[in-house]
């Protein structure tokens, strides 16, 4: 038996942040990560097999077998769902989780996306709710995800007041990018580079940013994206405090309802147990959910109000081949619409996509026109790719109690436990907001000059992936929420959730800085009040 | 890749090589048999038993309408009739794939289908 000032189940975003700030402070921890330790080398760039692009597996785990998960379909029918299919809502399992191979959007959520409530009402069926904290309690923490794991971009956005600019430069403008930016003047919308985790100048001893073509889904060649497996988690283990332990699949957290006293574990096949004077989750929505229903602790709220983002995106062509192959390839963001949009809740960033592959914008990017075969199908194919820009942007979800996690009894893993199930969807407002966002995107594509512009209608569905959000949903009332403004289980006295589980609402942004910011947070609290 | 390797017949490679070279035909640029799409199908069959049932099936109801020596504009018509079938989907995705996928799946050889379209990479 082992014994550790603090247990943190999770080595993604929240977990290796939470494992940093606890090991650089004197605190021992013990590091569990359900998945293996990853990079390049050991995943490589199939683009059928990847985190972008998953028809037949992927390479960043859950492994395909022994991790299923059970779908409520339409029909309200229950199907067992494997890890590469889209209705599991995937997430990369492994050390760094989503980090090692994100596109690495960084942006901090705008002040009024944490009063979504009192900024627009609740929708009747919805569960929209203000957070219990604001910008301005968050915005140190921001600042210290931005500097500690690194942030390529600049100027900040205005609507997100900094005190600090970002500590690298904005990555090289693109002709797309610059094609774009001139777009949104003609319009009058304002724009800024898009930020990103990524370095465009050496960093912490590791080369810069290579711009190559293969950045969303892949982990990265020269290790220039920056995640919590190659900034914070080997931070945390040159302290000599942190020990990290992988494919270690927790299995119970020992104690009772008010005080949990450590976890048992599965890896290799042994069971372990360790214990510690805190234990914080760090899984994920949907993985940090099913751990706490199944152990019956977090009350009645634990698994509902599961979100994500519906994408709102546009397609174009340009009259002139404009790829230059200069990735990442996210390069220009509008937030024009992020809020303030008549008759309508909330709304979204607008950003120019990272380089697509040439599969992908064979399934994916299509007009409603073009055959999916043949000689034509083959025309466009070679006609289109050097001409095509899309625009995109995550939509502010608005959420719904009945989209929700909860266990499979009857489907099991591979150590014997209920799985997830998913069910339900989001609220449909934000169906409305997302149609509204699809229009900006093609007018914004118009305005840049491209002379064909189509999208595809935005549809209802549970989209909790990467993004996956707000299972246990931070707040003061405890019958009305699972985690307090400080990410600690309510009516329990050391069992904290550091995962955006506790995300209220999920901004209309990628939502991985505020990830890592209100796990600095929680922890930097922890600490003070130990 | 000689028929032994294949766990297809004769008359199902035959039928499987003709369709996938309408799904990507011929032209400035090589067929998708010319880029090794048939051996992306052949891993793809090799993978999943699933798989290899259903394209046994639906290839032995091209074989018995006689599809690989049809002319192409007929061989176009029965792909278009079973476009919306679980193997016509299969078949046409899988040519796709196979044609514009990494090499490293069996198709794209010489990552020709990139050259085509302007896809480089550089890093």
């Amino acid at each position: 038996m082992s014994r550790y000032d603090a247990i943190v189940v999770g080595a993604g975003a929240g977990g290796g942040v939470a494992a940093c700030v606890l090991a650089e402070s004197g605190k021992t921890v013990l590091l569990l990560e359900k998945g293996h330790s990853l990079d390049f080398a050991s995943t490589g760039r199939d683009h059928l097999r990847n985190h972008r692009l998953s028809c037949y597996g992927h390479s960043t785990g859950p492994d395909i077998e022994g991790n299923p998960r059970v779908f409520e379909d339409e029909g309200g029918e229950d199907r067992v769902v494997k890890p590469h299919w889209g209705e599991y809502n995937n997430n990369a399992s492994c050390v760094g989780g989503g980090t090692l191979v994100y596109g690495g959007q960084a942006w901090r959520f705008h002040p009024l996306d944490f009063r979504m409530a009192s900024t627009y009402g609740v929708p009747e069926g919805s569960s929209l709710a203000d957070w219990p904290i604001g910008y301005e309690e968050l915005e140190p923490y921001y600042e210290r995800a931005e500097h500690e794991i690194g942030v390529s971009g600049g100027p900040p956005a205005p609507q997100m007041p900094h005190r600090r600019e970002y500590p690298m430069p904005p990555m090289p403008a693109t002709c797309k990018g610059e094609r774009l930016r001139q777009g949104a003047a003609r319009l009058g919308w304002s724009t800024q580079a898009v930020p990103l985790l990524a370095s465009s100048i050496p960093w912490q001893g590791r080369k810069a940013c290579i711009n190559c073509q293969h950045c969303v889904g892949f982990a990265c060649p020269v290790d220039a994206k920056n995640g919590t497996q190659n900034t914070v988690i080997p931070r945390a283990l040159r302290t000599g405090r942190c020990r990290l332990e992988t494919e270690a699949t927790v299995t119970t957290l020992v104690g009772d309802q008010r005080e949990i006293t450590g976890v048992e574990y599965v890896r290799n096949g042994a069971r372990e147990t360790a214990h510690a004077e805190v234990v914080i989750v760090s899984c994920g929505a949907i993985e940090t959910a099913r751990l706490l229903l199944r152990m019956g602790l977090g009350g009645d709220e634990v698994g509902r109000n599961l979100q994500g983002h519906i994408y709102a995106s546009a397609c174009s062509l340009m009259p002139e081949p404009i790829w230059d192959g200069v990735g990442p390839g996210a390069t220009v963001s509008t937030l024009e619409f992020s809020h303030g949009n008549d008759g309508l809740i909330g709304g979204g960033m607008l950003a120019d996509d990272f380089l697509v592959l040439p599969i992908v914008f064979a399934k994916w990017h299509r007009p409603p026109d073009v055959p999916a075969w043949g000689p034509e199908n083959k025309r466009w194919m070679r006609e289109a790719y050097r001409r095509f820009v899309t625009c995109m942007g995550p939509v502010q979800d608005v959420p719904s109690r009945e989209s929700r996690v909860t266990l499979a009894y009857g489907v099991t893993d591979s150590v014997g436990l209920p799985v997830a199930r998913l069910s339900g969807t989001t609220h449909p407002e934000t169906i409305r907001t997302a149609r509204f966002l699809q229009e900006r995107a093609e007018e914004w594509l118009r305005a840049s000059g491209a002379e064909r512009v189509w999208g595809r209608q935005p549809s209802l569905g549970l989209s909790a992936g990467q993004h996956q959000a707000g299972t246990c949903r931070m707040g003061d009332d405890p019958a009305a929420s699972v985690v307090d403004s400080f990410g600690k289980v309510h009516g329990t006295r050391n069992l904290f959730v550091c995962d955006a589980s506790v995300h209220v609402t999920n901004g209309g942004f990628n939502p991985v800085l505020t990830v890592l910011a209100l796990s600095y947070r929680t922890t930097t609290e922890l600490l003070r009040r130990w | 890749m000689p028929t032994s390797e294949w766990p297809l017949d004769d008359q199902q490679l035959a039928a499987l090589r003709a369709a996938l070279d309408r799904i990507v035909p011929a032209d400035d640029w090589p067929s998708a048999t010319e880029l090794g799409c048939d051996e992306f199908v052949r891993r793809r069959l090799e993978a999943s038993s699933e798989v290899l049932a259903l394209y046994r099936e639906g290839l032995d109801r091209l074989v018995s309408q006689g599809f690989a020596a049809l002319p192409g504009h007929a061989q176009d018509e029965i792909i278009g009739e079973i476009e919306a079938t679980r193997f016509g989907r299969e078949l046409i995705e899988n040519g796709i794939e196979g044609y514009y996928a990494d090499p490293g799946n069996g198709g794209n050889r010489g990552a020709q289908s990139w050259k085509m379209m302007g896809f480089e990479v550089r890093g």
